[in-house]
């Protein structure tokens, strides 16, 4: 039966792959990794831009990790079950939680959640997006500014799709929302899928989102961008102007990143950020990315902890005024 | 509205051998995986796709297509030979199609499966190739309201499959929609009923009670009731006669009434096949002449329910691939595994290379034709696992269930929800509970809870919306029509038949027939 | 395959009857005292568009019904007999289930796959030793191959195996 001969020689590949990369490991230097394989958690259900880059990441990781990665994907409260479970594991580098802002930043500071913030710590940043302000081309605005001036105007009229209570989407609009000074109404439908459904069908006015998701509508046409929440300009779109140059301060960057349990080894930690490094060097990791429509901005564990303190810092401040 | 160059570029897609190849071998995989109780086909598309990254475009997709086939269809065999449904889609097919293996029919059920199943998505297929874009525009524009009315429209088949005692029917219905309150709220954030349980924040997976509650409480029921041996004249037929062409031209009207509604409701993003079955079949069963044989092994009820969830396959690619949005965990991973092959699905896709989209179908026509050719030669094969002895077939059963409910979230506390689930189930079969209204509750609950909610949002909490959208004036007269045919069909009587708790007709619940 | 098999005594089954009733009213009750309790968890109940809205309704619902099937137990009619059966085994067998659930993660996949399937078929009466132990052996090998072999899906090991 093909399906089982392509996955047995895949595995058996793989095996041969392990084999060697751990032969080669044990002759350079002694890895502080337990030698067993490491489960790589993905806290969504599958099919979104999360699974998709850990699907790519756990099938070539293998041979820089010097260990077989396994995609282990348990969706379930927004993230926060798999969080939870990553939370409590063995601290041994056997377990890794692919993360974001919303899970590693922000809800468990403003939630009450089955896990802490301090309950992780960084190992590597694979790459991050900002969301991109997108509506539909018949509405009565076609930039960030005008969308203001309309809901300042009209302020129960101006509905958007939301994603989640604190999901990402939700955070850049109550940013939006705070900085303007200005009340729209957001409709939480769950995920990038409904909530651009809802736009183009013309239930809703607004809707901010990933490239991977908006993307093709907007050089189709089928969509407009108003702003991207950066710090500088997209080099897919560089006509879009930031949210910063048009006045209102919303930068949000959603990173995906490896996060262990706290209380794993420094060395371990390290050794995991390198070989995440090395990963996204190779060519056919990059290859793989780029056909998703993706890229990569990698920070290794000791640059992202900053990175991640930062960010960790600004949002308690923002949210709970410390 | 058929471009014939756009045509042709589908066809090109087809053209190499190695695609009926791929196919060929997806669809076995799928099938196999389906048929397995305990593996979705959810499951199937999701573990396989990754593999499919390494594959070329040509032979990847199909392979993906022939397996998200293969699955769906897959999934009826095991509900059919041991009333354990293989994807949630198939659960209404378990009602009539395990009953009929009772009867010693299987063979007649599977087969009636299988044609329902290929004609079905035959006829959506083509309807699709002339309307998918008008009617994914018109799909595009349903928006919350009209979302929830639907969702209470499919609420009322309760009624319908509740059989004699709609208190216990509504009961079950009641207690499926508690449960799906269970766990973290989005919309608010708040996490309820979870009663401080971490692990009941994602809420009650609905793969592992759903296989708990048919498959184990089986199992408990083949314990409680042994099947009677007796040799002679009365010896178990295994398998049974096949289906006859009479009886199948007779279900036209059927099937055709459930394409129509799988292909529609299926280019509503977000709602699947497991939803379009049960409304198919409730709507089967109230416009047939022998309800009551309704979940006692009605090729109505087969027709209907595998047809339904069939249909909605092509459909469910339509906002897919017009709009790149999925409607449901399978499309989603399907989006993925075509974007990693450097397709984009979206308008841009549909603008650039719009052969792409009629390509995919004209695969989904050829699918069906090898489906038919591999599920009749299954059949032959399949009809002989009644001949397995319960002894063995059983515990095998459970040892595959137990699999397939951790592996669904990788969750040893999916694992109590399995055991939970076959308790639950068992009790309710006992006495007399239909779990068919636990089903629908479970499934539908959600959807018409967030419907419900968003479109206040959008009203800003008036209840006008309802009926001040057009859309939504329509679904509202159509739920009205629906409530006010059911009570009249509940009020008349007919013959010793009356579906009102003062019914004086007295039936046993045991093993076998009616709700359970 | 017509089941003509013993039916409970009408006393029984109106037992079982007013005791599932009032499971079912049990149930919708302790939904509703957690949705109506103060200070409101969920939000206010009645205001349709929150969290509590939903589940509050529907518990009141089930509680509602749960005292309908209770009152209707107690019909003069009597009501629809109960098919009895081997309700024993079936019990055994369900703690049998419980404790696979259970002990899965501390006993491990092999051991806990090579103990259940030969028990399970115990109780449905295998005695043939052959056959307990081809059962005990062959089923797993195939199923957790297929899982971790060829869906790459891992079971725990456990604490022993």
């Amino acid at each position: 039966m093909t399906p089982k001969v392509l996955s047995l020689t895949l595995l058996s590949a793989s095996l041969a792959a392990a084999g060697l990369s751990a032969a080669s490991t044990a002759l350079a230097d002694e890895s502080h990794l337990p030698d067993e394989p490491i489960r790589f958690v993905t806290p969504y259900p599958a099919g979104g831009s999360h699974s998709l880059h850990a699907g790519i990441i756990t099938a070539v990781g293998e041979e820089f990790l010097g260990r077989p990665l396994i995609s282990v994907i348990r969706g379930g409260g927004g993230g926060a079950v798999a969080a939870a479970e990553v939370a409590g594991s063995t601290p041994d580098g056997s377990m890794l939680l692919f993360g974001d802002p919303t899970i590693n930043s922000l809800r468990p500071q403003v939630e009450d959640l089955p896990y802490a913030m301090e309950d992780f710590v960084p190992v590597a940043r694979i790459n991050y997006s900002s969301a991109i302000f997108v509506t539909t081309p018949d509405q009565p605005f076609q930039t960030i500014g005008e969308l203001v001036e309309y809901a300042a105007d009209n302020p129960d009229d101006l509905v958007y799709s939301s994603d989640n209570r604190n999901g990402w989407t939700y955070t850049v609009f109550e940013m939006l929302k705070s900085t303007a000074d200005v009340e729209m109404r957001g409709v939480e439908l769950g995920g990038g899928g409904p909530a651009v459904t809802q736009l183009l069908g013309g239930n809703t006015m607004a809707y901010a989102g990933d490239a991977s998701v908006v993307g093709e509508h907007l050089e189709a046409g089928t969509l407009t961008g108003l702003c991207v929440t950066d710090i500088e300009r997209s080099d897919a779109y560089p006509e879009i102007p930031t949210c910063q140059e048009e006045g209102y301060d919303v930068v949000f960057q959603f990173w995906r990143g490896v996060m262990a349990p706290a209380g794993t080894p420094d060395e371990v930690i390290a050794e995991l950020s390198d070989g995440f490094e090395r990963m996204t060097q190779s060519e056919g990791f990059l290859r793989l990315i780029s056909q998703i429509g993706s890229g990569i901005q990698f920070q290794g564990h000791e640059e992202f902890a900053e990175s991640l303190a930062a960010e960790q810092a600004a949002l308690r401040e923002a949210y709970l005024g410390e | 509205m058929i471009d014939l160059a756009v045509l042709q570029q589908g066809l090109a897609m087809l053209a190499s051998p190695w695609t009926f190849l791929a196919l060929s071998a997806g669809l076995a995989g799928g099938i196999l995986i389906g048929a397995l109780p305990g593996l979705t086909a959810t499951m199937a598309v999701a573990v396989l796709a990754p593999f499919t990254f390494f594959m070329e475009a040509v032979i990847g997709i199909p392979f993906l297509l022939g397996i998200y086939k293969g699955a769906i269809y897959g999934g009826s065999i095991p509900a059919i030979l041991v009333n354990t449904p293989g994807t949630a889609a198939a659960a209404a097919t378990a009602r009539d199609g395990y009953a009929l293996t009772q009867q010693g029919m299987s063979r007649k059920a599977l087969e009636l499966s299988l044609f329902s199943s290929v004609v079905a998505d035959l006829i959506s297929t083509l309807v699709l190739i002339v309307v998918a874009i008008p009617l994914a525009s018109i799909a595009i524009r349903f928006g919350s309201p009209e979302f929830a009315l639907l969702y209470l429209i499919a609420l009322t088949m309760i009624a319908t499959v509740s059989g004699d005692n709609m208190a216990k029917g509504l009961a079950a219905a009641g207690l499926g929609l508690l449960v799906a309150v269970i766990g973290l709220d989005p919309m608010s954030g708040y996490q309820r009923f979870t009663f401080g349980s971490t692990d009941l924040l994602a809420g009650v997976s609905l793969i592992p009670l759903l296989i708990g509650m048919f498959a184990l409480s089986e199992i408990l029921m083949q314990l409680t009731h042994p099947a009677e041996r007796q040799g002679g004249a009365e010896a178990i037929v295994h398998g049974g006669e096949r289906l006859r062409w009479a009886e199948f031209w007779a279900l036209r009207p059927t099937i055709l009434r459930s394409t129509s509604l799988g292909t529609f409701l299926g280019s509503l993003p977000g709602l699947g096949a497991e939803i379009a079955c049960w409304i198919a079949y409730g709507l089967a069963r109230g416009r047939s002449r022998e309800p009551e044989r309704f979940g006692k092994g009605s090729l109505e009820g087969l027709a209907a329910a595998e047809s339904g969830n069939n249909a909605v396959v092509p459909a469910a690619l339509i906002p897919m691939t017009v709009f790149g949005i999925p409607g449901d965990t399978i499309t989603a991973v399907l989006i993925g595994a075509l974007m990693a092959q450097g397709m984009m699905p979206g308008p841009l896709l549909i603008q650039q290379n719009p052969g792409f989209l009629f390509g995919l179908f004209l695969v989904l026509l050829a699918t069906n034709v090898l489906l038919l050719v591999f599920g009749l030669f299954a059949i032959r094969w399949l009809k002989q696992v009644t001949r397995i002895p319960p002894a063995v077939l059983y515990p095998c059963v459970l040892l595959l269930c137990l699999c397939g409910a951790y592996a669904v979230n990788s969750s040893t506390f999916d694992l109590l929800i399995l055991a939970f689930g076959g308790g639950l189930g068992y009790l309710m079969r006992r006495t007399g509970f239909p779990i068919a209204p636990l089903i629908i509750g479970l499934l539908l609950g959600p959807g018409f809870e967030s419907a419900l909610r968003q479109s206040l949002v959008f009203s800003n909490g008036s209840l006008a919306i309802f009926w001040s959208r057009p859309g939504s004036l329509v679904l509202l007269s159509l739920l009205a029509l629906i409530i006010a045919f059911l009570a009249w069909r509940g009020l008349k009587p007919r013959g010793a038949a009356s579906r009102f708790p003062w019914s004086r007709r007295n039936k046993p619940h045991n093993a076998q027939g009616g709700d359970s | 395959m017509s089941f003509e098999g013993n039916t409970l005594s009408p006393r029984l089954t109106r037992l079982v009857e007013t005791l599932m009733g009032v499971g079912v009213m049990g149930i919708g009750l302790l939904f509703l005292r957690t949705v109506h309790a103060t200070p409101p968890p969920y939000g206010d109940p009645g205001d349709i568009g929150s969290a509590a809205f939903f589940p509050g309704l529907v518990a009141l619902l089930v509680s509602a019904i749960g005292l309908v099937l209770t009152l209707m137990a107690w019909r003069p009619a009597s009501p629809a007999a109960m098919a009895s059966g081997r309700t024993a085994r079936a019990l055994v067998a369900y703690a049998l289930m419980v404790a696979v659930a259970l002990g899965l993660p501390w006993l491990g996949i092999w051991l806990t796959a090579m103990l259940a399937v030969p028990l399970m078929a115990l109780l449905f009466d295998e005695r043939r030793w052959p056959v307990l132990l081809a059962l005990a052996v062959i089923p797993p090998t195939l199923v957790i191959h297929l899982f971790e072999g060829v869906m790459g899906i891992y079971f725990p090991r456990g604490v022993l195996l």
